[in-house]
């Protein structure tokens, strides 16, 4: 029989966007940068389809952390188990 | 020959047209920066484009603005040291609207820090620190046509001119859309913002644009040869 050894999971993070309803003005930018993850809702703001941000799209959504003129976008990184 | 005037006088050359530059791309900057906050919306044009144009700009500026100071410290007939950027006032050169410039400069740094740092920051304090952007404006202004090496010429007036346009009608869009604000603070900033640029064109044309201007600033304790400089290379560009 195989000793049975402890193995870790090496599992790649996964990126999780926020947005901050409270603080938020409708500036658009994260729906304009990310429009795969947000789209409009009927007021102007930003209505979430998918939290996960694919990797092709890390660049674009810290470009929205950035810009995000009342700092209510945010991306999250989380290790797989934490979820 | 042409060659030979440039190679005495290129700091004092890349420093006025540096600044004037410099002027243009902040003036851009202010009116994108009104642009994103008013959430104007173009067809086509997404809004994000305005933001980072904003922030692009803003810092071609800075690079602008650092060839500006540079060039004017390295040439030696403005006799400025480096400390010059941390102690604006009172220097032999100008010493008046040099000051607003450098004090303009220091300021800009100001807003730079603390946009970079926003997230670490109060809304509010960075807000605040922001707005500080249009009294940085008028500043350069006033510096650009008061050191006045070429505030006489039609060209330097038009850009003048088209920046104090591009300023004044973004800021009175922003201004018309602030109906949330007491009618106290209303009135305050319709009464400044047609009050300023009233004054400020009379100002430069009873002052800066007229003839002799800049020969004003030459004292006894400015070098002798001055006179020769601001006259000949003032003249080169116009021409």
């Amino acid at each position: 029989m195989e000793p049975k050894t402890p193995r870790r999971k090496l599992r790649r993070p996964e990126y999780l966007l926020v947005i901050d309803p409270t603080v938020c003005d409708g500036y658009g930018y994260c729906v304009e940068l990310l429009p795969s993850n947000l789209s409009f809702d009927d007021w102007g703001y930003p209505m979430i389809k998918t939290r996960k941000v694919d990797e092709q799209d890390l660049e674009l959504a810290y470009r929205a952390v950035k810009l995000c003129p009342k700092l209510a976008f945010k991306v999250n990184k989380v290790k797989s188990k934490d979820i | 020959m042409i060659l030979s005037v440039l190679g005495t006088q290129i700091m004092w050359y890349v420093t006025r047209s540096s600044g004037f530059i410099a002027l243009l791309l902040l003036t851009i900057t202010v009116v994108l920066g009104i642009l994103s906050a008013q959430k104007v919306k173009l067809r086509k044009v997404p809004r994000v484009y305005f933001a980072e144009l904003h922030r692009s700009v803003a810092l071609f500026a800075l690079v602008l603005l650092a060839v500006h100071i540079f060039t004017a410290v390295v040439d030696p007939f403005t006799k400025l040291g480096w400390t010059t950027i941390f102690d604006p006032f009172g220097r032999a050169y100008r010493p008046l609207y040099l000051g607003l410039g450098v004090t303009a400069f220091d300021l800009i740094l100001a807003v730079l820090v603390t946009s970079l740092l926003r997230d670490r920051l109060r809304q509010k304090t960075w807000k605040l620190i922001h707005f500080s952007s249009y009294p940085i404006w008028l500043l350069a202004v006033v510096h650009g046509l008061g050191t006045g090496s070429d505030s006489r010429y039609g060209f330097a007036l038009a850009i003048y001119g088209v920046c104090l346009v591009a300023v004044v009608m973004s800021v009175w869009v922003r201004i018309l859309d602030l109906n949330a604000k007491p009618l106290a603070f209303r009135l305050a900033a319709y009464t400044l913002t047609l009050l300023t640029p009233f004054l400020l064109v009379l100002w430069a044309l009873s002052g800066p644009a007229k003839a002799g201007w800049s020969k004003r600033f030459i004292s006894a304790s400015t070098p002798s040869h001055s006179v020769s400089i601001t006259s000949s290379s003032g003249g080169g560009l116009g021409g």
